[in-house]
């Protein structure tokens, strides 16, 4: 048994997910995820969950697994495969319940080409699913352990704030700055606040 | 282009990993064994390539079987699959790789077919990788316009700003003006916090 949990890194959790897909469907899946690309609201969603730091969806079709030479044999398979990758923050059941009840039929649209695929509701079938389907990370870095995308995003909005006052302080009556720096507080009141320890890493 | 969302870029590497025995170990055992023991923290393997925000290595063994009715699909070779999520693009994180971290390259790729060895130069590191690449189909930023340097430059503020903040509350104008402007100035010249630390702070931590 492994001495340590290595999908946990801080508070970001990594999940890899590898589904098969059959052959003749992976054109129009590939339409899809192009669809979605260039359609921003299609994204709106994904955004709006605020704890995905970064997701991807490759797909590698059955004849394109890297063959580097005469000594490595080639790979002879039926299915095309789904590769999926996401970096999260919270539990591994929080996020799989989270994208299920608030994108079923974005994980129907992604999922119904992958072979056996039961659906994104009800949830216990498709818990099931990913977890037969999940392969454990080895290694796993991450630069900033201690912050969650909100944390980010409220950095972000922080460094925009203060600086925009730095900027002008200097030049300002000490009443008009305070007015300056009170109206600034309001916009950032939400962003305030230490981070705080990650939570106990947890497996499920 | 489904690699990159804004600045970011997301890679997806599949190598082979050799079946050769190593002094009587498999190679993927070894590598495996290696991969669990690299240091986390400050001292992680990617701290040393700062353009990294998150990256993973796993050892894809085979696929799974989804029972019957489907087909049994089994792979030939075991991949070691690199996931990396940096700023910037493919070519110069590829030589930030190699400049900053050439030997942890050795002891890792050392166990892949085809993978040509660090002594062979920055070239042919970068044209195996590209050998090797998958592309993404559909690639997910959360906050694609901020570089890792930013980032954790605007926790430590978060941080920091966060105490000010308490701290002033009910001082008079002229004493908040003045210790703002000092305090933005102690945050300019604060260095940016270790990567892969979990401390955003100024390094003197005072203001």
């Amino acid at each position: 048994m492994r001495d340590r949990v290595v999908n946990i890194n801080g508070k970001t959790y990594a999940i890899n997910v590898i589904t098969p897909i059959k052959p003749w469907t992976t054109f129009v899946q590939k339409v899809l995820f192009w669809f979605v690309g260039i359609w921003p609201k299609a994204t709106e969603r994904l955004v709006n969950l605020s704890f995905i730091h970064f997701a991807r969806w490759v797909i590698i079709r059955k004849g394109e697994f890297p063959h580097l030479g005469e000594d490595q044999p080639r790979e002879e398979l039926n299915y095309d495969y789904l590769l999926f990758n996401s970096n999260f923050n919270g539990t591994w059941v929080q996020y799989i319940d989270a994208f299920s009840d608030v994108l079923p039929d974005g994980l129907n649209s992604i999922w119904n080409w992958s072979v056996k695929f039961p659906g994104s509701r009800p949830e216990a079938p498709f818990i099931d699913y990913i977890r037969h389907n999940q392969l454990d990370v080895e290694y796993f870095y991450n630069a900033y352990p201690g912050a969650a995308v909100n944390d980010i995003k409220a950095a972000k909005n922080i460094m925009a704030q203060t600086g925009k006052l730095a900027d002008e302080a200097a030049d300002m009556l000490p009443d008009d700055f305070l007015k300056a720096y009170h109206k600034m507080l309001l916009t950032v009141q939400k962003d305030l606040g230490r981070l705080g320890v990650s939570p106990e890493p947890a497996t499920d | 282009m489904a690699n990159k969302n804004g600045i970011t870029y997301g890679l997806t590497v599949l190598c082979p990993i050799r079946t050769n025995m190593v002094q009587g170990h498999c190679g993927v055992d070894l590598l495996r064994d290696h991969l669990r023991a690299l240091p986390q923290g400050r001292k992680s393997l990617f701290g040393s390539v700062p353009e990294t925000h998150l990256a993973r290595l796993s050892i894809m063994d085979d696929v799974f079987f989804e029972g019957t009715v489907a087909r049994e699909d089994n792979l030939k070779s075991r991949y070691l699959w690199f996931n990396s999520n940096f700023d910037g693009d493919l070519c110069d994180y590829l030589d930030s790789m190699f400049d900053h971290i050439p030997q942890e390259i050795e002891a890792i790729w050392r166990h892949c077919t085809g993978f040509p060895g660090i002594e062979s130069g920055r070239e042919k590191w970068k044209q195996y990788i590209y050998k090797c690449q998958i592309k993404t189909t559909f690639f997910f930023a959360a906050n694609n316009d901020m570089t890792v340097e930013n980032m954790l430059r605007g926790l430590m503020l978060k941080q920091e700003f966060s105490a000010f903040v308490a701290e002033h509350q009910g001082k008079d104008a002229a004493e908040i003006q003045k210790e703002f402007l000092a305090f933005m100035e102690t945050y300019k010249a604060a260095p940016t916090p270790a990567r892969g630390s979990v401390t955003y702070q100024f390094e003197n931590g005072e203001v």
